[in-house]
């Protein structure tokens, strides 16, 4: 019946399946890669601010600015402008590996922004309860900013993780692989409408996956 | 001890700056229940927050056991904090985690192994009346609760001082009444100082010793709690005072003219005020047998303050000119504040 339904996609089983699996391998990179990276600088960026626990003006209006210019850049246009980094670092431009640089570029700063707002909500009463209790800066970020704001943590993860998955599909512009390519290619360029269909389930499939997973972390942590 | 010396603390922004705490100096001594009095905004939080350097003061010295801490590194500043312990108004207890580790959280990188932990938490909870809520997590608990819980918190590095910033502000009367029991509990058992600031006298006069009004910043007057109860000298103090008395309110029934001060002839009306030692005398009916005049009293109050009794009394006299005279000079006599309130004429 699949034959019927789906002839082209059929035909390309062990194709689409490589892509979906190009696909993971760029969100386990980028993705892990972006969750350290944005973790950190949104950090930086709560306790360097205005009367943040460690306020150094110029350190976050540095990062601020950065952030700021990062985010406004297109991310297909992104791609060819990282492509010297790209080379530099991982040694190609295309391929899985050629993609992983752009994709952490893409992701950072919005991740960074959204921890921001995350350690953000954390009431400053217990910033300073926990001075008083003598904590040093280090304890304060570990014990009172990340523990406390795990289920704001887990929501920004969620929706990063799940921009990261539409960045992956134009990440294909560089030979990158991943279903997007593999929509594009086939379904799009081939006028093949039913590779386009299941590679939008497949994403789908994908997105819920990840939503529900947030969910549930959040659901669990909050009290 | 704890002394502030010449303590300043201004806020700069851009357009002005906010002198929070002007020239405070002050003497908290071991085992005080120290309270500090003031409106909003009169600099008392800044006040608190200038004993463990939350804020730091423009200038002066803070001196804790004679170690002035605004001269203190980090890491020893630290060190000195772990042995303030500190509640606040709002409890800023840890919404993930349960009473039990809310409690633990100061005890961590402590030299305690866990068992002694284990043991500390659970007689800190018994101390606070909450053994039961051990797993429980804050948003389960009520305001008194989530109070009790904190004090516990406050209380895990067994620290010599407890700053209670307007504890007990957003508690209902009860709950305050039963939280600042616990305070007293635990100045007495555990000999810890308290410093609590407020701006309800009702919660100096339940607890306190010792008392500091502040006004714009700068405090205005310092002493014994029943010196300042009896002998108020700031009108700042006064009023702070007569908010929490009903005495106060003969002043409005004497200017609405109410039938129960309204003078006959040869009537007058006093307001006596007596402090500790005038109460056992049984002075009223010694009045009236020994000058032949009619004492009927109006109303009054007493306060009980530290186990002494102050009271305040309004009373009707009657009698013969000379009588009355008489009268008022034996009460003087007696050390008894006389007030002459209203007499009767044509």
């Amino acid at each position: 019946m699949l034959e019927q339904l789906i002839p082209n996609v059929m035909v390309k089983i062990p194709k689409l399946i490589q892509s979906i699996l190009e696909t993971f391998q760029m969100m386990g990179w980028s993705g892990s890669i972006s969750f350290v990276l944005g973790l950190f600088f949104g950090v930086v960026l709560i306790v360097t601010r205005k009367e943040g626990i460690m306020e150094c003006h110029p350190v976050y209006w540095v990062l601020d600015k950065i952030i700021n210019i990062l985010r406004s850049i297109p991310f297909i246009i992104l791609v060819p402008a990282t492509l010297f980094l790209s080379r530099a670092i991982m040694g190609t431009g295309i391929g899985v590996k050629g993609a992983i640089i752009p994709l952490i570029i893409g992701t950072v700063p919005f991740f960074s922004r959204q921890i921001e707002l995350a350690l953000a909500e954390v009431d400053g009463g217990l910033i300073e309860a926990a001075q008083a209790m003598g904590d040093s800066p280090l304890q304060i970020i570990f014990r009172v900013y990340l523990k406390e704001s795990i289920p704001a943590i887990v929501r920004a993860t969620t929706i990063t993780f799940i921009s990261l998955i539409g960045l992956t599909a134009m990440a294909g512009v560089v030979g990158a692989g991943g279903l997007g390519d593999f929509a594009i290619r086939y379904g799009h360029q081939r006028s093949e409408p039913d590779v386009i269909w299941v590679t939008i389930l497949i994403i789908l499939i994908l997105v819920t996956i990840a939503q529900a997973i947030g969910d549930v972390i959040i659901k669990k942590t909050t009290h | 001890m704890i002394e502030l010396v010449g303590v300043n603390k201004t806020f700069t922004t851009k357009d002005l700056n906010v002198e929070a705490c002007k020239d405070v100096n002050l003497k908290i001594e071991d085992g005080d229940i120290f309270g500090i009095i003031g409106f909003s905004g009169a600099g008392k939080s800044t006040l608190v927050r200038c004993i463990n350097l939350l804020e730091r003061p423009t200038s002066g010295k803070v001196l804790i056991d004679g170690v002035d801490i605004t001269q203190l590194k980090e890491a020893e500043l630290r060190k000195i904090r772990k042995k303030i312990g500190m509640i606040f108004q709002h409890f800023n207890l840890m919404r993930s985690r349960t009473v039990y580790q809310n409690i633990a959280y100061p005890l961590k990188g402590s030299k305690l192994t866990k068992a002694q932990i284990d043991k500390k938490v659970k007689d800190l909870l018994e101390l606070v009346g909450l053994s039961e809520k051990l797993n429980a997590y804050p948003s389960e608990l009520s305001g008194g609760q989530k109070q009790r819980v904190a004090i516990a918190r406050a209380l895990a590095n067994d620290p010599k001082v407890l700053l209670c910033d307007e504890a007990t502000s957003a508690l209902d009367p009860q709950t305050t009444s039963s939280i600042l029991k616990l305070l007293k509990e635990v100045n007495q058992k555990l000999g810890i100082t308290i410093v609590l600031i407020t701006h309800e006298m009702a919660v100096i006069k339940e607890i306190c010793n010792r008392v500091a009004v502040m006004e714009l910043g700068k405090v205005v007057e310092t002493g014994n709690i029943l010196d300042i109860f009896s002998h108020p000298k700031a009108q700042m103090t006064i009023d702070f005072i007569n908010s929490t008395n009903p005495i106060t309110k003969i002043y409005e029934l004497i200017d609405n003219g109410a039938e129960i001060v309204r003078l006959h002839k040869g009537q007058r009306l006093l307001k006596l005020t007596y402090g500790a030692e005038e109460t056992k005398e049984a002075l009223i009916s010694q009045l009236s047998k020994k000058y032949d005049v009619v004492c009927n009293i109006v109303f009054g109050n007493v306060e009980v303050i530290q186990q002494a009794a102050l009271g305040s009394l309004i009373v009707m006299l009657e009698g013969s000119e000379d009588a009355m005279r008489k009268a008022e000079a034996e009460l003087k006599h007696y050390n008894i504040e006389v007030e002459v309130l209203k007499c009767w004429n044509n």
